[in-house]
Parts: C-alpha cells; sequence; structure tokens
C-alpha cells in the first residue's frame, strides 16, 4: 500500500496486533478481528464481482453505451438466466432448478481439465521424462537418471493394485524416497513463505507503523 | 553475521539483545536435552524475537543469481522496444511480501526497456494489488501515460474458464479495460487478439488459479511465451513445466531479491529504489537458521529419550 | 426432470469442451459456454454471500453464542458493500461515474482494502509461521529412513536459499562445487524434487481425466445430490 494515509496505517497497525494477539490465546480482540475480516473480504468480493462481471461484462454487453459503436450480445442473457437459477436454492420449493447452473458449471469444469490435464499434465510430462539419458557432462547424465528413475518409482509408489513386493515393492520404496525429497523441498520452501509473511509484517510494524505512530502523537 | 545484525540497533541493546537470545536458545537446549516440555507459546516469543531483532537490526545479505531467474530477466532484456508484456497479478496482500517486490522489478525493467505492459488479474483481490505495483513503479517513471504505455484490465471472474478464452480472443473476456474504456482504443492493445500476441507473458502468483493454471490453460492451447514468479510455498510444484513450459521462474522473496540484483547491476539508476525482496533475505536467513536449530534441539531431544529408554528397558 | 435435465446439461457443457478440441469451429461454442461459466460464477457467490449473511443475521437474532461478533461481521460487510458500490470517494468517479476503477488509489473501497483487509490478511496468514515453528520442534523428528530422507533434503533447501548456506560450504574447492550447498539445493529442487512433482502430477493427471470423463458420461452424480429429490 504505497500511498496508505495515516490514519489508515494507524488501523492497519492495531488490526495486525490484534490478529498477533491469537498467538498468546484466543481471546475477544481476535474475534473481533476475524469478524471484521469475514465481512470486509464478503463484501470485497461482492463488489469485486458486481462490477467486473455483472456491470462490465454482462450489463455493458447487453446493453452497450450509445455511440460506441459495439454490438448488443444476446446470448449473454442466457449466462444471466442460468445464473439467476443458482439463487432458487435459497427457496426450498424451487430449490432443484438451482441444479441446472451448477451442472452446467461441473459440466464445463470437467471437460476443461479432462483436455487440458491429459495434454499439459500427462502428455507434455510424459514427453518431458523421455529425454536421452547420456548427458553431456556426468552431472547432467545423472539429472537425467534421477528424474527418469524419480519419476517411474514414484509412478509405481502410487500403482495400489499390485502388492508393493520383490522388485515392485523395492522401485516403490525408492519411489517413497524420491517423495520424501520432494516433501522435503516443499517444506523448505514452505518455511521460506511463511517467514517472508512475517518478516513483511514485522517491517511493517517497525518501520512504517512504528515511524506513522510517532508522527501521529 | 551477528556483527551485521548490531548495525542497526543501538550497540548497546543490540548486544544485550542478542546475547540475552543467545542464552535463551542455551536454555531450550538444556530443555531439550533434558527431556522437558517447552510450552508453544514460548516457542512464538523466540520465533517472534528472531524476526523482530533482524527486521530491526535491517541485515542485508548477499544473494546469488541462478539460471532459472536469469531466463526471465534475459528474455525481457532481449525484448525491443514497445513490444507488449502481459503482466497477470494472481495474489492477494498475504502474498505481497514475497510477489510485489517481483511484480514491481518487472515492471521496472519493462518500462526501461520501453516496454507496454498490460495487466491484469485472476484474483478479486489483485485489482488492489495492480493499483499498488502501478504506483510503485511510477515512483521511478512519473511520465507514464496510461494507455499508451499500460493498461490495466482489471479482474474477470471463472478461473480457468478466463484463461482458457484469452487464449484464442484476448477480447472476448476483457472487451474494456478496468474503466469501461474499449481496448481498441488504447495504443497498448494495438494488434493484441489473444495471449500469443504478447511476446512474452509473466504470471505472478501465489496459488490457485495462478501459473499452474497460465501454463495449461495458456501455454499449452496457445504457445505464448511464459516465465513465473511465484510464492515460495508453490514454487517446487511449479519444476516440472521448466523449461519446457515456461522459460524462467522467481520463487519466493530469494528469486525476487536475484531480480532486483540483476535489474541494479544492469540499470545502475534503480539503486536508489528500495529493494524490498532483498532486505527480506537477511531476516530471512536469521529465520531460517532459527528453526533450523530448534529442529535439531528437538532431534536431540528424541535421540536421548530413546537412548533412554533403551537404558532402562 | 429434476435429474436428467442436469445430467443432460453437464454432458452437453462438458461435451462441447471436450469436442471443441478436435472441430476448430466447434471454438466459438467452447468460448460462449466458457463466458456462460463466468458469469454463473458470480452468482455462485452471491449465493455463498447470501448464505453468509443468513447465518449471521439468525446468529443476532435468535443470540447464539459469539452473536456479538456476528454484528461487527455484518457492519464491516455493509460498510464495505457500500463504500464499493457507490464508489463513494473515487476520485475517477467526476469523469467515468459508475464505470471508475473500484480500485483507484485514493478511493474509500481502496483505502478500506489498505487500512483492514490487506493487513488483516496478511496477518493472519503470517501466524502460520509461529505454527510451523512450534510443529517444526515438537514433530520433526528423524524417527525413520523416510523421515530422515525428508529431513535432510529440508535443511539442505532451507540452507541453500540462503546466504548462510553459501558461507557453510564456499570453503570447497572448484571441484568439489556440486557439493557446495546452493549448487546441492538447486540440483535437488531441479531433479530429484521435479521427478517427485511429476509422478505427483501425472497421477493427479490420470485421477481428474478418469474423473472428467465419469462426470461427462453422467456415471459421477454426487454433484446433483441435496435439494428436493
Amino acid at each position: 500500500m504505497p500511498d496508505a494515509s495515516p490514519i489508515g496505517i494507524f488501523i492497519a497497525g492495531l488490526l495486525t496486533l490484534g490478529i498477533f494477539s491469537f498467538l498468546y490465546k484466543d481471546n475477544p480482540v481476535y474475534k473481533v478481528c476475524e469478524a471484521i475480516f469475514i465481512g470486509v473480504s464478503a463484501a470485497y468480493w461482492a463488489v469485486e464481482y458486481f462490477y467486473s462481471a455483472l456491470y462490465r461484462k454482462f450489463w455493458l454487453g447487453v446493453f452497450p453505451p450509445a455511440g460506441s459503436g459495439v454490438e448488443a450480445d444476446l446470448l449473454l442473457w442466457g449466462g444471466a438466466i442460468l445464473g439467476a437459477l443458482m439463487l432458487c436454492r435459497m427457496i426450498p420449493k424451487i430449490n432443484w432448478l438451482s441444479r441446472w447452473p451448477l451442472a452446467f458449471i461441473v459440466g464445463a469444469t470437467a471437460g476443461l481439465y479432462m483436455m487440458l490435464f491429459f495434454v499439459s499434465n500427462a502428455m507434455k510430462q510424459i514427453e518431458s521424462t523421455m529425454q536421452p539419458l547420456i548427458q553431456d557432462s556426468l552431472l547432467e547424465t545423472l539429472g537425467s537418471f534421477t528424474i527418469a528413475i524419480g519419476t517411474i518409482t514414484g509412478l509405481i509408489y502410487f500403482f495400489f493394485s499390485k502388492e508393493h513386493k520383490g522388485i515392485f515393492g523395492g522401485a516403490a520404496k525408492v519411489g517413497i524416497w524420491v517423495l520424501m525429497v520432494t516433501f522435503g523441498a516443499s517444506f523448505g520452501y514452505t518455511v521460506m513463505s511463511r517467514m517472508s509473511l512475517l518478516i513483511g509484517r514485522m517491517d511493517f510494524l517497525f518501520n512504517s507503523w512504528a515511524t506513522n505512530f510517532g508522527q501521529m502523537f | 553475521m551477528l556483527l551485521a545484525v548490531t548495525q542497526g540497533l543501538g550497540p548497546v541493546f543490540s548486544w544485550f539483545f542478542w546475547i540475552t537470545f543467545a542464552a535463551g536458545l542455551g536454555w531450550l537446549l538444556w530443555m531439550s536435552i533434558t527431556g522437558r516440555e517447552v510450552e508453544r507459546r514460548i516457542i512464538f516469543l523466540f520465533m517472534g524475537l528472531t524476526v523482530s531483532g533482524a527486521v530491526l537490526a535491517g541485515i542485508i545479505l548477499p544473494v546469488q543469481e541462478t539460471t532459472v531467474v536469469r531466463n526471465v530477466f534475459d528474455t525481457i532484456e532481449g525484448l525491443s522496444e514497445g513490444d507488449r508484456v502481459l503482466l497477470s497479478l494472481d495474489y492477494d496482500p498475504s502474498g505481497a511480501p514475497e510477489l510485489e517486490p517481483m511484480a514491481k522489478a518487472v515492471s521496472q525493467h519493462c518500462f526501461e526497456k520501453k516496454l507496454k505492459i498490460c495487466y491484469m488479474t485472476l484474483w478479486g483481490t489483485g485489482g488492489a494489488m495492480i493499483t499498488d505495483v502501478i504506483a510503485l513503479a511510477k515512483v521511478d517513471f512519473p511520465d507514464l501515460v496510461y494507455g499508451d504505455d499500460y493498461c490495466n484490465v482489471g479482474y474477470r471472474a471463472g478461473n480457468e474458464a478466463v484463461l482458457r478464452v484469452i487464449a484464442s480472443d484476448f477480447r472476448k473476456t476483457f472487451p474494456t479495460d478496468v474503466s469501461g474504456t474499449s481496448l481498441d482504443s488504447l495504443s497498448v492493445m494495438n494488434g493484441i487478439l489473444n495471449c500469443a500476441d504478447f511476446k512474452y507473458i509473466v504470471a505472478i502468483g501465489s496459488g490457485r488459479p495462478g501459473i499452474k493454471e497460465w501454463v495449461e490453460y495458456v501455454v499449452e492451447p496457445s504457445g505464448a511465451l511464459m516465465g513465473s514468479g511465484a510464492a515460495a510455498v508453490s514454487a517446487p510444484q511449479l519444476y516440472p513445466y521448466y523449461p519446457q513450459q515456461m522459460n524462467g521462474m522467481m520463487g519466493g522473496s530469494k528469486g525476487a531479491s536475484e531480480y532486483e540484483k540483476m535489474l541494479r547491476r544492469v540499470y545502475p539508476k534503480f539503486k536508489s529504489s528500495r529493494a524490498q525482496a532483498t532486505e527480506i533475505m537477511g531476516p530471512q536467513t536469521v529465520a531460517h537458521v532459527f528453526l533450523m536449530l530448534l529442529i535439531v534441539f528437538a532431534n536431540i531431544s528424541y535421540f536421548l529419550a530413546k537412548k533412554r529408554k533403551g537404558a532402562s528397558a | 426432470m429434476k435429474r436428467t435435465i442436469p445430467i443432460l446439461i453437464t454432458f452437453i457443457t462438458g461435451g462441447i469442451i471436450v469436442l471443441a478440441e478436435f472441430i476448430p469451429p466447434w471454438a466459438i461454442l467452447r468460448e460462449h459456454v466458457l463466458i456462460y461459466f463466468q458469469i454463473i460464477a458470480v452468482f455462485a457467490f452471491f449465493l455463498g454471500g447470501g448464505s453468509l449473511l443468513k447465518i449471521n443475521c439468525q446468529k443476532v437474532v435468535r443470540k447464539r453464542e459469539d452473536w456479538q461478533f456476528a454484528i461487527v461481521t455484518l457492519v464491516g460487510f455493509f460498510i464495505m458493500l457500500a463504500l464499493g458500490l457507490f464508489k463513494m470517494g473515487n476520485p475517477e468517479m467526476v469523469d467515468l461515474g459508475f464505470a471508475a476503477d473500484l480500485n483507484a488509489s485514493g478511493s474509500w473501497f481502496k483505502n478500506v482494502f489498505d487500512a483492514v483487509k490487506a493487513p488483516l490478511s496478511a496477518s493472519m496468514y503470517s501466524l502460520l509461521a509461529f505454527f510451523i515453528a512450534s510443529a517444526s520442534y515438537r514433530a520433526f523428528r528423524a524417527k525413520n529412513s523416510d523421515a530422515t530422507v525428508l529431513l535432510v533434503s529440508a535443511f539442505i533447501i532451507l540452507l541453500g536459499q540462503t546466504f548462510v548456506g553459501v558461507v557453510s560450504t564456499g570453503w570447497m574447492p572448484e571441484w568439489m562445487s556440486f557439493f557446495k550447498v546452493e549448487n546441492l539445493s538447486l540440483w535437488l529442487l531441479a531433479k530429484a524434487n521435479l521427478a517427485g512433482q511429476r509422478a505427483i502430477l501425472i497421477g493427479i493427471a490420470l485421477g481428474i481425466i478418469s474423473m472428467s470423463l465419469r462426470v461427462i458420461l453422467g456415471i459421477e452424480r454426487t454433484h446433483l445430490s441435496g435439494g428436493d429429490e
């Protein structure tokens, strides 16, 4: 927030401390902050959705401003009608109508996922794994072997239709180790991410907020 | 490093702080060795003190450049004046400490190279993030003209559906910018019909929808060239896409600080601009060391307890 | 009718998107489906918002436990809603009217976002740093070979991302450079981690493909449960 006002910074600091108070124990100050967060967030999303989709996409699409040269897209009414049916969920007698837009969303998502996961996450990843194992340097060769063996053994571990015994069990064990390295890396990066957030808050409290506090009082 | 820590605070207070802190760690080690329980709030207190002390000390530590980040920098460096870049900021305030420095550095780089940026977001809260990043970039480029040098098409609901449509027809989802101005009247968007028309896409994101979805729904079907900036928490999951489906990636504060370093090396004028990510990396290092010490203490405690159990059995 | 039509809708929308990949002229149909998707998604959110209001109002009226906090939620909701819907204090309103950028610098909506939503959101997530520290101290033990591999990998990454890693193995000669922590960390990420992530990714992809097919063909119908049968 590069252009935040002094009062805004002051309130932001108080709310930050309010959330941190949870570290001692759950308390009314934290609960107030939590309640504000829920209310303000829900309203933020409602307004953002209202203007970005309903106003800019639907309303201006169906009723384009005069002189803009844009033709009205009457097909958008279909989406709006289906969307409105979603609200029938609130009326017990006709709540079954809300299944229509839901079915639409589920069908579209399934169609999108099916094709794109097939192309970019299955085919492309398999293609990227099927590379020459012998490379220019020993390190690169080691890397290629690690990727190939790691991917195959990782997949073997996920194959539960056959008992993990013998050679298959050995490969699954290697697969577990590969996955453990992966989880270790994820843990390391998660720590990094969360620490960055905490440092960001501390930086705000000790620099922006404290300086602002000094200037205000 | 301890000496570096003392630079920011008054020396007496600083030494007092770190000596007390070291004594506290010694106590924690003693508790671990003797197998006694440490209350979680004490761990919280240590964590808070570690990060607070490191932030107050203002430690700045050197950062090493890596190829995966350099690829993003070099791609932008290789673009010509007037080329269009799509910058998608898919995060909220909780991801800002890591991701805002990346967005700012990439924006500064693009504007310095006289590239034109189209900002967009897949997150409802991203609109506010775009406003902040533009304000930060404008500090160094106050003469930027909206519509000619950059534009902001804002947010649309629909996650993957938005991406799948803009991959083939950008205006179908974004007929206007964030203020209702038709994209046809913005020179930044001249000739841009779909995502592949942008010379480079930089997706900066911290979750879903984010970089993964950009690769799946835009890069794959349209063949657009893409780099990314990921929150550290999601960075390891994105390596399978590098370098085939995205040519580079900035991972967390480390990646952002590398980009800041490269930018300042090539364009010294940015040395006067605040390097937010580089400032984070000092306290980050101290926090990592503290966490590793905790894990070591915990394992000492575990092995000693196991040994004691074995001896008594 | 209550079940057959939704199954048909799912089949047709899913089918259009899948077939559009093979029949290029159908791309226009796919785009229409996806635009509808975007509009319906908004109503789905309004449904969620309405539900939140309903629950909180009921809490206040029936004076359930912590009803006072529900009032705070409602007040916060309506204030932010009014600021945003009427674009109060938005400097762009003078020229653009209601087309003004919602998040324009200086607008009251953006100011409240900066002063309230942004710090609350960032602070909520930063609490996780404390819980990670506590959990690491309590649960991160090298109990067996799998846990040890995880621990070592995490340590290398944690060290490799910071200057401590560079210093700790900076003494190593050039021929041992692979074992320098920063290089080892990069190698782990780009090779071993990649292999594991790729295995997970392929596994997930195969699962999602089969699940999507079940949904489109109407074999999987759990999303149609609830409400009147």
